[in-house]
């Protein structure tokens, strides 16, 4: 009996070994000549019902939007062209895996890429350049709002076909701006155009409600570091020079924006212990007037308040209108050999940015299109005419090559005076500093 | 005697209730719709009551095949390590050859080493031929961790000399001694080992993400992961819950069913001691 | 019996298997690694530079690698009495069969089968002051809740308690089979002379659990040292990076910012530490045998 486990362990050992994933073509051609796209992203997956759909009716989440419109490519190519999603990753490791795919020389043939990370790879020669391309696939480059436009290029190329952009907004409770009195005769929230009026109305709200007047997500993800880059930009100053390799950090600029997001803590007009979800869930309950948050949680917001509810743009609070922003795009990494690869990827890049309505409608992110954010805006899709001018107002950061690495000295930095009550002038001299160092690597 | 006894329980009891109640709150939420927990997660009674969360990774297709291969790849990584670093263990402890104490070094130096720095190496070089997306790429690094022997070796030192010695002179072989006679004496301890050998293969998630990329070959972990969407805590946080009590549940079973050769059946009167 | 000249064939049967899987997966890529520490070694490109022994100097020059190591010094100084002697009192307590033994040695384990994911996820609620338990409960006491994640005082302390819960069953179930070891007849002759629970615990209990209890202290330091993904996910080292370890800074230079080079050094130099600390444990436990 013993030997006969052995035997069989052994067996199963061996065949193993062989074992694989599956007919299933990671990439590359198949018999009957289909190209074979293999495809990295993040947004989850849909409901199991809509993992094989092509009604973009049901398209109300990034995960079931992205995976309709694959579905609704393949179906169009049947025969030519098949897209293969890869990996298992949740969004916090997707990098993790993508990275470790160019260290083999086996990059996915399209991928889904942030604005932010783009330079790393591009900077690289690890992307294929597009420009050439756009009018040979049909593309209409002239469409793309100016901010979109920035997001994809690095040292004068462009890299990639814009999907989306998505900015900070305002969440706004109109029920409690109501009943603090800062509303306009159509009943319209009022946001504060200075700093200065920032703390009047905060005053206000918490006389007149008692509730908080705005949170964030203070400690968890990098939010800290998007409200001071949008303040900076705002001032005229960007954190990076990346003409000049200027930090800015350490600044009359950096002390104006740091000092006003510590003064709404220590004023206790905002919570600065508030991760992400207990901001959502302060707003959620109404023990918030505003939440700053993202594009991705207005349709959910729309759908589930009880109270009335406003999505607006972020007030321009120091000179500029100008908000943080990253943008998804698709990139084409380069391959080893096959040009029959790059026109499929191309291709179903050019599909993609063709459905940046649909995706927009179905995800909340601002469309990168000005037809497309036309059409939005006639549709009346819940919220979108709202904030159609952070379309505009999008800024994203300067493209640096370690910008993970700097989105996390900076945040841990200005943390440190709310969390470990150290001085506004030390945290940015400290940021400054560090900042310096990585840009010299 | 009784006081004491009486003492120990309630402590005991009150550090259970501790211990579980962390993951009572979890099947709370597994079992609570996802909207009513965005506004609100501390009940530690459901607030509503649904099954979408566990039914929406059953209903995947998929499911089953990543728990198979979940199933594989700890079931053969378990088994090869028992084997494997036991024999090797009972070469360190019991057997007298040169290079013992520089080899045993090096074994325990493995233990030592963050995985996070051989992680790129040891990916690429089963890139180079060809590896990922099989069994063997995910059985195979775990049975090197030498957990497993380190553990064993402290066992059988434990073991007197005349045992073995009475062995060879019955004329038993090495091999035959160590399969009939030293593994059954040392059944807590391999149990031991096997069981966090057995959680630790299942629970792995950064080396099966980058070896196992297609869908068909994820491992539960991966598979589940999958399926999350960006800010999920904040959005389907009961989905979340029930995928780690989906995933966890085998492993519990697992440890209720071989939890007993932790303790030898013979009756010890130190365990009627305390 | 020493055999300097033969071979002996029967250990060698015994330890092959395991080296050669060793050897290929352990020990190549960890001589990969420690020979990259004087390349600069880019994680997407594979390109490889010789450096000497650059990595090692702009290290020592880092703050934040030594406020990483200095943290990880902290957490396991603080973390393995806490982990160990739980883990004892466990196992000494719920050794025996018995079905009130094994339901109390199931809940203390049963943490342990859940993946770090999950673990970090419940125990970042249990922590958030408005939405966890432990602030609910505060506030029925009518305290303040403590900001545990965002509090430099408290989220160390909060990484180790997560901690605790999660694996002190390991520490209960390793030192349960030690115990099964003890020989029972040397309670017999204590139960004779009539001592009382304490000083058999004290006489015959722990002096015959010394080899365990030096396995699970080492295996215990070994594992704090090289702590990651709790503290990654419930405070990302934060407040203010006073909770970063280093195994998280060798994750962020080598994943994150793609330095493998520099990883690999910082990863080496944790190696060391770890080796040096084990060797003294090593040293104590001979001299007390």
């Amino acid at each position: 009996m013993k030997k006969l486990i052995i035997l069989f362990l052994c067996l199963t050992v061996t065949l193993s070994l062989y074992a694989n994933g599956g007919a299933e073509q990671q990439s590359g051609s198949e018999e009957g000549g289909v190209v074979v796209l293999e495809l990295a992203r993040f947004f989850g997956e849909p409901d199991d019902s809509l993992m094989d759909s092509t009604d973009l009716s049901k398209a109300n989440s990034e995960a079931a939007t992205i995976q309709i419109l694959t579905n609704i490519f393949n179906e169009e190519h049947q025969g030519e062209i098949r897209v293969e999603k890869l990996g298992g990753s949740k969004w916090g490791s997707f990098y993790d895996q993508l990275n470790t795919t160019f260290a083999a020389n086996d990059p996915p043939d399209v991928a889904v890429m942030h604005q932010s990370n783009m330079p790393a790879y591009a900077s690289r020669s690890l992307l294929v350049a597009l420009d050439d391309y756009y009018t040979e696939y049909n593309l209409n480059p002239s469409d793309w709002t100016a901010p979109a436009k920035k997001a994809i290029s690095y040292e004068g190329s462009s890299y990639g076909v814009p999907f989306d952009l998505h900015g900070n907004l305002l969440h706004v409770n109109v029920d409690l701006f109501k009943q603090a009195g800062l509303v306009d005769e159509d009943g319209v929230p009022i946001l504060p155009t200075n700093t200065e009026e920032w703390f009047e109305h905060a005053q206000i709200m918490k006389e007149k409600t008692g509730k908080l007047y705005w949170v964030e997500d203070a400690t968890q993800f990098p939010i800290s570091f998007r409200l001071f880059h949008s303040l900076m930009e705002q001032q005229g100053v960007p954190v990076v020079n990346t003409n000049t390799n200027k930090v800015n950090i350490d600044s009359a600029a950096g002390k104006k924006a740091l000092n006003f997001m510590l003064k709404r803590f220590e004023e206790g007009y905002s919570d600065p212990n508030a991760d992400y979800t207990a901001a959502g869930e302060l707003f959620m309950n109404g023990e918030a007037a505003i939440e700053m948050n993202g594009t991705w949680v207005v349709d959910q917001y729309s759908q589930e308040l009880t109270f009335d509810y406003r999505a607006m743009n972020f007030p321009n609070l120091m000179g500029q209108k100008k908000v943080w922003a990253n943008s998804h795009m698709w990139v084409i990494p380069k391959q080893k050999e096959s040009n029959r690869q790059y026109e499929a990827a191309m291709k179903f890049c050019k599909f993609l940015g063709d459905h940046v309505y649909e995706w927009a409608a179905g995800s909340g992110h601002i469309a990168p299109r000005k037809s497309a954010l036309n059409k939005l805006s006639e549709n009346n899709i819940p919220q979108r005419a709202n904030y159609a001018e952070t379309a505009s107002n999008a800024s994203t950061f300067p493209p640096v090559i370690n910008y993970s690495n700097i989105e996390t000295i900076i945040k841990e930095e200005v943390e440190k005076t709310w969390l470990l009550d150290e001085s506004v002038d030390s945290v940015l001299q400290q940021a400054q500093k560090r900042v310096e160092a990585v840009l010299k690597e | 005697m009784k006081a004491k006894n009486i003492i120990i329980t309630i402590l005991l009891t009150a550090l259970a209730v501790i211990w579980i109640l962390p993951i009572y709150w979890m099947i709370v939420m597994a079992i609570t719709p996802n909207d009513l927990l965005k506004l609100s997660s501390t009940a530690l009674w459901p607030q509503g009551f649904t099954i979408e969360n566990f039914l929406g990774v059953l209903k995947i297709g998929l499911t089953l095949r990543w728990f198979l291969n979940s199933l594989i790849v700890t079931i053969l990584g378990t088994a090869l390590t028992l084997v494997l670093q036991s024999m090797a263990a009972y070469a360190f402890a019991k057997m007298r050859f040169k290079g013992r104490q520089l080899l045993f070094s090096l074994t325990l130096a493995g233990l030592m080493v963050p995985k996070e720095a051989m992680f790129i190496p040891l990916f690429l070089m089963f890139a180079q031929v060809s590896g990922h997306n099989t069994y063997a790429a995910l059985y195979l690094p775990r049975v090197a961790i030498p957990m497993g022997v380190f553990i064993m070796a402290q066992f059988f030192k434990g073991i007197p000399d005349s045992v073995t010695e009475a062995a060879q002179i019955d004329g038993a072989t090495p091999l035959r001694t160590f399969f009939k006679i030293i593994m059954p004496m040392s059944v807590p301890a391999l149990t031991s080992v096997g069981i966090f050998t057995y959680i630790l293969t299942w629970n792995d998630y950064l080396w099966p993400l980058v070896s196992a990329t297609r869908k068909e070959m994820f491992t539960i972990t991966t598979g589940l992961a999958s399926l999350q969407g960006n800010f999920a805590q904040a959005t389907e946080l009961g989905s979340l819950m029930a995928r780690g009590v989906i995933a966890g549940l085998p492993l519990f079973i697992l440890f209720l069913i071989f939890q007993r050769h932790l303790i030898r059946g013979i009756s010890m009167s130190s365990g009627g001691k305390y | 019996m020493e055999s300097k000249s033969r071979i002996n064939f029967p250990a060698l049967y015994f330890v092959l298997p395991f080296m050669l899987v060793y050897f290929i997966f352990q020990i190549f890529p960890l001589f990969q690694a420690v020979i990259a520490s004087l390349f600069k070694w880019d994680l997407l490109t594979s390109s490889m530079s010789f450096i000497g022994f650059k990595n090692y100097i702009h290290m020592f020059q880092d703050p934040t690698f030594w406020s990483s190591l200095i943290n990880t010094i902290q957490f396991v100084i603080y973390s393995t009495p806490l982990l160990v002697g739980v883990g004892l009192l466990f196992a000494l307590l719920l050794n025996g069969t018995g079905s009130k033994k094994v339901l109390f040695r199931t809940a203390y384990f049963a943490p342990y089968v859940f993946s770090v994911s999950i673990v970090t996820l419940i125990w970042g609620f249990m922590f958030n002051p408005q939405k966890g338990l432990l602030g609910e409960f505060a506030r029925t006491l009518g305290e303040e809740p403590i900001n545990w994640l965002t509090d430099p005082t408290f989220a160390m302390p909060a990484i180790i308690i997560a901690t605790l819960w999660w694996t002190v069953g390991f520490n209960m179930v390793l030192l349960l089979a030690g115990l099964q070891d003890i020989d029972p007849s040397l309670y017999e002759s204590s139960s004779l002379d009539g001592t009382s629970w304490f000083q058999d615990l004290l006489y015959i209990t722990l002096p015959s659990l010394k080899r365990t209890l030096g396995l699970v202290t080492i295996l215990q330091v070994i594992m704090s040292f090289q702590i990651f993904g709790q503290v990654y996910i419930l405070t990302k080292g934060g407040p203010g990076g006073t909770t970063r370890v280093l195994i998280q800074y060798i994750y962020e230079t080598g994943f994150r910012d793609h330095d493998l080079g520099y990883a690999s050094a910082m990863a080496f130099i944790l190696f060391l530490v770890m080796a040096v600390v084990s060797f003294f444990q090593f040293k104590i436990s001979k001299e007390e045998n």
